[in-house]
């Protein structure tokens, strides 16, 4: 149970992180947009790690946070200019912690495939809400016209409009989870939780209350999720129902075990792997007639992650670890 | 809103809840034998009511149709056992959730190579075209009272089966103690085959016999996957009383939430399994966890 | 010097029909080592359950301090003081020795609801998982998995760990059962100090162990009181001898 990374993974990752920061220096606008999403799903499944890899909670309904944060930057900001980034930050997570409290106090209660299927199942009840909500423009989705920013009089500080700007904001997003994350997990709540995934019957024993525990890891999680979901609403100022879909869901899902469950940066491997996989499979160049349904392929591919792949590709750094790990 | 537009409003949602009990009973019992949840399961309602509308126009005759599609379905059910979900037993859930999610992109891509995008409808049988008058205004159609039949007929045989045969015995046994299906030497490799093939047969005959009502597009498994999975977790996961009872309560809120609260019957049934929930984390027949 | 500090009142608990405990009447005193034996399905360990709260009794009352615990749930009971071992080896077999005893002794903190100090800071908390894992000898093994210790060290970890929850109520549903001889010993004479000032509810099936330590015995058979008694009373009593100890030829194994 690694919580801080070892001197591999700090040196992994500040590559990848200095090559994602080079991006925009000469990546055309395609790629750029692409190195963006890759980043906050990256973000996205990076929270689902904390259910799935170390409180061992098996959200499939991850993704309803993830879109209800978009949906609120869409809610919150007024159509003829741009809000406050920091107000309209503090709403998106505000709320969505609200949501993941509550969805969280019902689905915490149950365990294994229930609480499966019971996140699968409030994510779904959200995905209705806003496909049927024509104030949030239903099942058309609806767009951001003016996308939050900082300014003080004329001055414009930070303008998500832009896109360098979101970029940048967004790798530094990345970087402040990350370590926001590793903290958590040093913590005592940290231990807890992963007390938790390993045995929880004995962790009431020992007398902690682990409804309680997994609640605040939820939230936890459900916050950072509604977090990306307002970066990504920022990418192209447009929101739609699909975003809290089970599919999302299930493709963070795939991104934290493609990545390796249990490990946080992992889940940057993971969907840089996934929307890499996905460029490949859509292009025509590649995959010839099939790209069109390149569906058939991820589903493939997603098979093969799960039969072939059991610790993810973050067991290619890890491997080199040494052995010894550290511990309270 | 008199008697008689409630009476037909039960009746729809009982016809509901009755189909929905046909694609839940595979899923619950796919998960209470075999430990396997299948995500994938939604597909073979989709499956089955593309099946309907291909076989119908080929053969003109939508029993043929149907005994077909049963036929191939149970064959489906089979092959895909061997070939993906064998390798699922004894995993962890996410393992399975993953990969029967691939198996949905797959699908859901073969649906869309196959048949195309557009929707479809298909056409009821004519003999079962008419409606029964129930006052001077409101009539019921047979069709929909046929759909109950059938689904109360296989519910039934499902019933005896169960009950009273040694493969039923085996099934019962297997929902409340794996271990001790094991242990009783019985064949586990044809006993999940015939379970799953079983479960696929009865989404695929569910969506068949649904394909007249509904008008047959893509993503009709997903919506119904998800409504079979708010059924079972109300009726406790493995258990079929359950799902019966559970395909019934959702099936009527579902309706009534349509007539009642139109802007929030999407919401309906999931606020059901919430207070199930709150009330039994383990639904209304299922063993405490 | 025994001043009763849990007891139980008429409790029962059914399992459809079947009493597993039945009106089980009980005090168990601070200073005393209480030892509850039977044979095998005697309802022993479901009466520990109830007692920890893992278990809700259908009936009767179970009163810690004045206070009625019968049904609170297990970690509340845990939180009061009253800490349990298992029968079957209940650890984190991913963590190190250190961190299964580490995770116990943290449980005894105000709250666990502190999110970015590292949990290794606290000093207090390393300190009383430090005294527990000496007390309970197992300081060479502190850094290796759980799972790669011997079944026995396992079985030591168990009482470090609930010793680093400092209870004063302890509920051992037979500790040396699988032991070698020199890790029971240590454990018996871990239990033996441990009497003085604690409260001690024993299971075992290993009667010399059991005549060594306990102060007193409670026979259980098919969820009833057989006996209660000081040793010697119960070694001459002929209801019980005929009944289970008489069978004492015929070792019975753990269950």
């Amino acid at each position: 149970m690694v919580t801080v990374p070892s001197r591999n993974v700090a040196i992994c990752l500040f590559v990848i992180l200095l090559c994602f920061a080079s991006v925009p220096l000469f990546g055309d606008k395609y790629f750029v947009k692409l190195a963006l999403r890759a980043i906050i799903f990256s973000i996205f499944a990076m929270s689902l790690d904390l259910l799935i890899g170390y409180t061992g909670l098996v959200s499939f309904g991850h993704a309803a946070f993830f879109g209800l944060g978009a949906y609120i930057v869409h809610l919150v900001s007024p159509v003829d200019e741009s809000l406050n980034l920091f107000i309209c930050l503090s709403l998106t997570l505000g709320l969505t912690a609200v949501a993941a409290s509550i969805i969280g106090a019902f689905s915490v209660r149950t365990k294994g495939v229930y609480f499966i299927m019971v996140t699968l199942a409030f994510a779904q009840m959200m995905f209705y809400f806003f496909f049927n909500w024509p104030g949030a423009g239903g099942s058309d989705g609806a767009f951001i016209f003016f996308k939050p920013a900082l300014k003080f009089g004329d001055l414009t500080v930070i303008d998500l409009d832009d896109g360098h700007t979101l970029y940048f904001f967004s790798l530094f997003a990345w970087v402040a989870c990350y370590i926001l994350l590793i903290f958590v997990l040093r913590s005592p709540f940290g231990q807890v939780i992963q007390g938790i995934k390993i045995n929880e019957h004995r962790m009431q024993g020992l007398g902690y209350d682990t409804y309680l525990y997994k609640l605040v890891s939820f939230v936890i999680a459900g916050t950072i999720a509604g977090f990306a979901g307002f970066l990504f609403a920022c990418i192209d100022g447009f929101v739609s129902p699909g975003l809290l879909g089970w599919r999302e869901s299930g493709i963070a899902m795939v991104m934290v075990i493609l990545g390796g469950q249990g490990t946080l940066f992992g889940a940057l491997l993971g969907s840089v792997g996934f929307h890499g996989m996905e460029e490949i499979f859509r292009e025509p160049a590649i995959t010839g007639v099939i790209a069109e349904h390149w569906q058939i392929l991820m589903g493939i591919f997603v098979i093969c992650v799960v039969l072939f792949l059991k610790n993810g590709l973050s067991a290619l750094i890890t491997r080199f670890d040494s052995k010894a790990g550290e511990d309270v | 809103m008199d008697a008689s537009f409630l009476l037909i409003q039960t009746l729809n949602g009982i016809q509901y809840g009755l189909l929905l009990f046909l694609i839940a009973s595979g899923l619950t019992i796919v998960f209470g034998i075999m430990g396997v949840i299948n995500l994938a399961h939604g597909s073979f309602y989709m499956i089955g009511a593309y099946l309907a509308l291909s076989l119908s126009t080929l053969t003109g005759n939508f029993f043929v149709a149907i005994l077909m599609g049963t036929l191939s379905m149970a064959i489906i059910g089979l092959a895909l056992e061997w070939l993906f979900i064998s390798h699922l037993y004894k995993r962890d859930h996410l393992q399975q959730v993953l990969l029967t999610f691939g198996l949905i992109l797959i699908f859901n891509e073969v649906q869309s190579i196959v048949w195309g995008n557009d929707p479809h409808g298909v056409e009821i049988p004519q003999f079962l075209s008419g409606s029964i008058p129930l006052t001077d205004t409101l009539s019921y159609p047979v069709y929909r009272i046929f759909v109950s039949a059938v689904c109360l007929l296989l519910a039934g045989l499902m019933y005896l089966i169960i009950q009273r045969t040694r493969l039923g015995q085996q099934i019962r046994a297997g929902s409340t103690d794996q271990e001790m299906v094991e242990n009783l030497g019985i064949n586990l490799r044809l006993l999940y085959a015939i379970v799953f093939s079983t479960g696929v047969t009865l989404a695929g005959l569910a969506g068949m016999i649904a394909a007249p009502i509904e008008s047959v597009y893509p993503g009709i498994g997903e919506q119904v996957l998800i409504i079979s999975f708010v059924v079972v977790v109300i009726g406790g996961i493995g258990s079929i009383k359950g799902a019966f009872v559970g395909a019934i309560a959702i099936g009527i809120a579902d309706v009534y939430g349509q007539v009642f609260f139109p802007d929030l019957a999407s919401v309906a049934v999931y606020a059901v399994m919430a207070f199930v929930l709150l009330w039994r984390p383990s639904g209304l027949f299922g063993r405490s966890l | 010097m025994c001043n009763t500090v849990l007891s139980t009142e008429l409790v029962s608990k059914s399992f459809g029909g079947l009493a597993a405990v039945d009106n089980i009447t009980l005090q168990f005193q601070k200073g005393c080592v209480h030892a509850i034996i039977g044979p095998n399905g005697a309802g022993k360990t479901t009466f520990i359950n109830l007692l920890s709260g893992e278990q809700a009794a259908t009936s009767g009352k179970i009163i810690f301090q004045g206070q009625d615990i019968t049904y609170l749930p297990a970690h509340k009971v845990s939180q009061l003081g009253i800490g349990r071992s298992y029968q079957q080896t209940n650890i984190f077999p991913n963590f190190s020795c250190w961190k299964n005893i580490w995770l116990a002794a943290q449980s005894r903190q105000k709250s666990s609801m502190r999110f970015f100090k590292p949990a290794s800071n606290y000093i207090e908390v390393s300190r009383s998982a430090k005294r527990a894992l000496d007390l309970s000898g197992l300081a060479k093994f502190s850094e290796i998995p759980a799972s790669e210790m011997s079944y026995g060290q396992q079985r030591q970890l168990e009482i470090a760990m609930l010793l680093a929850m400092q209870p004063r109520v302890l509920l051992l549903d037979e500790p040396i059962a699988g032991m070698s001889s020199s890790e029971s010993i240590i454990v018996i004479e871990l239990i033996k100090r441990l009497a003085r000032d604690h409260c001690i509810v024993l299971i075992e099936h290993d009667m010399d162990a059991v005549f060594a330590v306990a102060d007193i015995l409670t026979v259980m058979n098919n969820g009833r009181i057989l006996a209660t008694g000081l040793p010697h009373e119960i070694k001459n009593n002929s209801e019980v001898v005929n009944a289970y100890l008489g069978e004492e030829g015929m070792e019975p194994i753990s269950g």
